[in-house]
């Protein structure tokens, strides 16, 4: 949770066997007992220790006696460094610790702003007094604020688990509810819940349009912005994401919805076309249809018999209109394209005029 | 219960010089000197060599535990007129308390902890034994519980004091029973949270185990305890997201169905398209045949096209035509394969006699008779279809004056009025109008081209029975067996309906009329 320690919220404490007379080993294991039972406490599971070697077992006084040892070094204590709020935590675990190996011990316990308490001790009983010591030297509002502000610095908000713990950490340190609540709004900022603060992050990543908007310079005021009203992390890259997709959806979106519009143009043309052409063929249909062998070689003749082109055309219309079943067939073509009466007049006229052309050829 | 606390008090400024220090720790001592009860402190110094001189750098003395918070505020007062880096350090029984500083602030939380009486037995010894207890178990047990109660009164505090101090150690969850259901509330309520903000937009998703696990520790509840407890809440949480999620892939797959009907729906469509087409064309067909029983020119020009427009094959396109021609011109439909176009055409132009003539043409061929007449036995073989098509048609053109159905009501009626049968079928021509009264002379007979070929004509006076007659020439003659195997064939094709039995007055008496029933 707290993610970065320093020595402003948090302790250290320094852990050395004072038993000069005990088996090395046995203290060894001790120490490393202690160091893997810590690490399984929550957020302690990265906690870095050092590690004091015992001064009176020589690595190579042990190398020449037992040639086999594997063992690089044997320690005689450690050291390490945890949140303020996993003092409780950690010191109860050591004096589980200390029951267990009831080992003459000294226990140095380090905690802000400028306190070291130093205890040496093999009863877990007399080591509670540190526990008792440490968590009375605590500064309790800077203590609890340090706390609350780290569970807002997670999860954007207190959560009903945080506040459980936070509540337990308010009657340890002796503060009073009112105290509380004032120190939980500092903490929790201008926005009391997570959804609030999506709710106005959401809004003023609104301003980005398009996807480029959403560069870095932008983002580090966003960034900025986060901190300050108290939306981790976490969030702020989520939300970042979230409206990244939506602009790319969106883009995609725009884009897709030009190219649906360009296809109907082009469909729209394209039925047009087709109707143009439809019609096209339908009247050079009826036109060869209605010309019976003889007449079409008297208007499509041999090259020195044809008409002039507007003859010829007026000859053909003439026919067609001379026929019930050609008039019949060429008002229902007409009918069913649905054409503008000049687009069907030139479309006639440009087959008619290919027919005077072809007939030259024929 | 008053104990000594040895105490060193030593300048660490870098900043100052060796008379400067010297004067700083003389009034140090003056000042804690002033202080009550401290005047017979006896104050050693502590000796540095600085610049190759003795110099007093600090002092060390031992005073009274109930001193101590006196002499840390004359301290930090001190330090707030004056912020000299200093190094302070407390040995209160086996605890070494050191504290380097320039802040004064830095001294009011010893100050504090100096007033609760933490440091000091017997709150320190009841407290760290209380603390002990509450360690390995959680809770204080009975058995702790009188232990504790032994030490306060050894201790000499009072129940209230012990009490708090039990609340301090163990938290205000006494025993693990009551531990575990503020872990289990807790917990319900940290999944029900994640629950309204998954019904909202979306969030980054955090564990809130690590917090929970914290809880536990904080409260002394036994981690696996609480892990079962966590997971019982994590189990119920993930089975309702799953549930979510499988609705939610539900409305997917529902989404991919509705897709499948669309491509349904299009190939729907074009059959839909096709079947208009046909509609189109009947309707075109209706408006072309509505005045005449063949289309015109025009007509029949707009059909040709519509039809290569609408893609509608030949056959089709005939079809739909008879169909409609049938519909409005009446049925031609028969058993035999027998064209009555003709037949429907001579009708529409009410030319009766041809149509007469062509409906003896009709039947003859029906029966393969080669312009043979009928007799009674091969009547029997007309079709039923073939009658009803004949009789339609010209049921239709003479607004049902004419036709076989006439034809057998003219004869029902016939029948409930002459008793004798061969004055009955006499009864039948006349009425039909196809006979005179017989005379003495003359036996009533008409010649054919002598019959009423209008719609004045008497009714189910056409069509003739002609088809029946061996010869025309001079007379109009039809065989009483020949007439008998007609109606008797009409009467099982196209029956009649039954005449309407006039309600029978039980009280009346019956009247028997000697009539008998004559089978035709």
């Amino acid at each position: 949770m707290v993610k970065e320690l320093d020595s402003g919220n948090s302790f250290r404490l320094s852990i050395k066997s004072l038993e000069d007379d005990s088996d090395p080993r046995v203290v060894h294991a001790g120490v490393q007992a202690l160091c893997s039972s810590i690490t399984q406490l929550s957020q302690l599971e990265q906690t870095k220790f050092a590690f004091l070697p015992n001064p009176q077992y020589s690595v190579l006084a042990e190398a020449v006696a037992h040639p086999r040892a594997v063992e690089p070094s044997l320690y005689a204590g450690l050291q390490c460094r945890a949140p303020l709020s996993k003092l409780r935590v950690v010191l109860r675990h050591v004096g589980n610790w200390l029951e267990r190996t009831a080992q003459k011990t000294l226990f140095v316990l380090e905690i802000p702003p400028s306190h070291t308490i130093t205890l040496q001790t093999s009863q877990a009983k007399v080591l509670a007094q540190l526990l008792t010591l440490g968590e009375a030297l605590l500064p309790p509002h800077e203590f609890y604020r340090t706390q609350a502000e780290g569970y807002v610095s997670t999860f954007g908000e207190l959560t009903p688990a945080a506040n459980a713990n936070l509540s337990l950490v308010q009657q340890r340190v002796g503060l009073s509810i009112e105290e509380a609540n004032e120190l939980n709004v500092t903490a929790t900022g201008p926005f009391k819940t997570l959804a609030e603060k999506y709710q106005h992050f959401r809004r003023e990543l609104l301003v980005c349009k398009q996807a480029s908007d959403l560069d870095e310079n932008f983002w580090n005021v966003m960034r900025a912005k986060a901190i300050s009203m108290g939306l981790p992390e976490a969030d702020a890259q989520f939300l970042k994401d979230e409206r990244l997709n939506a602009l790319h959806q969106e883009a995609e979106q725009t884009r897709q919805q030009a190219e649906a519009e360009a296809a109907a143009e082009a469909q729209r043309q394209h039925e047009r076309q087709q109707r143009l052409l439809g019609y096209r063929h339908q009247f050079e249909e009826i036109v060869i249809d209605s010309l019976p062998q003889g007449v079409a070689r008297k208007h499509i003749g041999p090259a020195g018999d044809q008409p002039e082109a507007a003859l010829f055309h007026q000859s053909v219309m003439a026919d067609l209109a001379g026929s019930d079943f050609n008039r019949g067939r060429l008002t229902q073509a007409r009918e069913y394209y649905n054409l503008d009466p000049q687009e069907a007049k030139a479309l006639e006229k440009t087959v008619l005029d290919e027919l005077y052309l072809l007939s030259d050829l024929l | 219960m008053a104990q000594n606390i040895a105490c060193l008090i030593k300048f660490v400024d870098p900043q100052l010089k060796h008379d400067e220090l010297d004067t700083e720790v003389h009034y140090l001592t003056e000042d804690l000197r002033d202080l009550d009860g401290m005047s017979q402190i006896r104050f050693d110094p502590i000796l540095e060599v600085r610049d190759a001189a003795e110099t007093r750098v600090g002092i060390r003395f031992f005073a009274h535990s109930d001193l101590l918070v006196s002499i840390l505020r004359r301290l930090r007062d001190r330090l707030y007129y004056k912020p000299l880096e200093t190094w302070f350090l407390f040995q209160i029984s086996d605890l070494n308390l050191q504290i380097r500083t320039d802040q004064a602030e830095d001294l009011v939380d010893l100050m504090a902890t100096a007033q609760s009486g933490l440091l000091f037995s017997p709150v320190r010894d009841y407290l760290a034994e209380a603390e002990t207890y509450s360690r390995t178990q959680g809770e204080l047990s009975p058995t702790e519980l009188d232990n504790l109660n032994l030490l306060r009164q050894r201790l000499g505090l009072s129940a209230e004091q012990a009490e708090l101090l039990n609340v301090r150690a163990v938290g205000p969850y006494k025993t693990q029973a009551e531990k575990r259901r503020y872990f289990d509330e807790t917990t319900a309520a940290e999944f029900s949270r994640l629950r309204q903000i998954d019904a909202d937009q979306p969030f980054a998703a955090k564990d809130p185990w690590p917090v929970l696990q914290e809880l536990a520790e904080n409260l002394a509840l036994p981690i696996p305890e609480a892990e079962a407890i966590y997971q019982q809440h994590r189990q119920r949480y993930d089975e309702a997201k799953l549930k979510t999620e499988q609705q939610t892939a539900k409305t997917a797959v529902d989404a991919s169905l509705v897709a499948e009907t669309k491509a349904a729906d299009a190939h729907q469509d074009q059959v839909q398209q096709a079947r208009e087409h046909l509609e189109q064309y009947l309707s075109l067909c209706r408006q072309a045949m509505a005045n005449s029983l063949y289309p015109s020119e025009f007509d029949q020009g707009r059909l040709d096209q519509a039809r290569r427009l609408w893609d509608i094959s030949i056959d089709e396109a005939l079809t739909i035509e008879i169909a409609v021609r049938n519909e409005l011109y009446g049925s031609l439909e028969s058993a035999a394969g027998v064209d009555y176009s003709r037949l429907r055409d001579l009708l529409l132009q009410q030319a009766w006699q041809e149509a007469d003539m062509e409906t003896e043409a009709v039947i003859l061929k029906a029966l393969d008779r080669d312009m043979q007449p009928v007799t009674a036995a091969t009547v029997q073989r007309l079709p039923a279809i073939d009658l009803a098509t004949i009789d339609a048609l010209w049921n239709r053109y003479s607004n049902k004056r004419f036709g076989f159905r006439a034809q057998q009501q003219v004869h029902r009626s016939q029948q409930q009025i002459q008793q004798d049968d061969r004055q009955q079928w006499l009864a039948f021509q006349q009425a039909l109008g196809w006979r005179e009264p017989p005379s003495l002379f003359y036996q009533g007979y008409r010649p054919y081209h002598d019959l009423d070929f209008s719609l004045e004509a008497p009714l189910g006076h056409l069509p003739t029975w002609r088809w029946c007659c061996p010869s025309l020439s001079d007379r109009y003659c039809l065989s009483l067996d020949v007439m008998a195997a007609v109606i008797h064939h009409l009467s099982l094709c196209m029956p009649l309906d039954p005449v309407p039995t006039p309600a029978v007055d039980p009280t009346a008496p019956t009247v028997l009329t000697g009539g008998q029933t004559r089978a035709v």
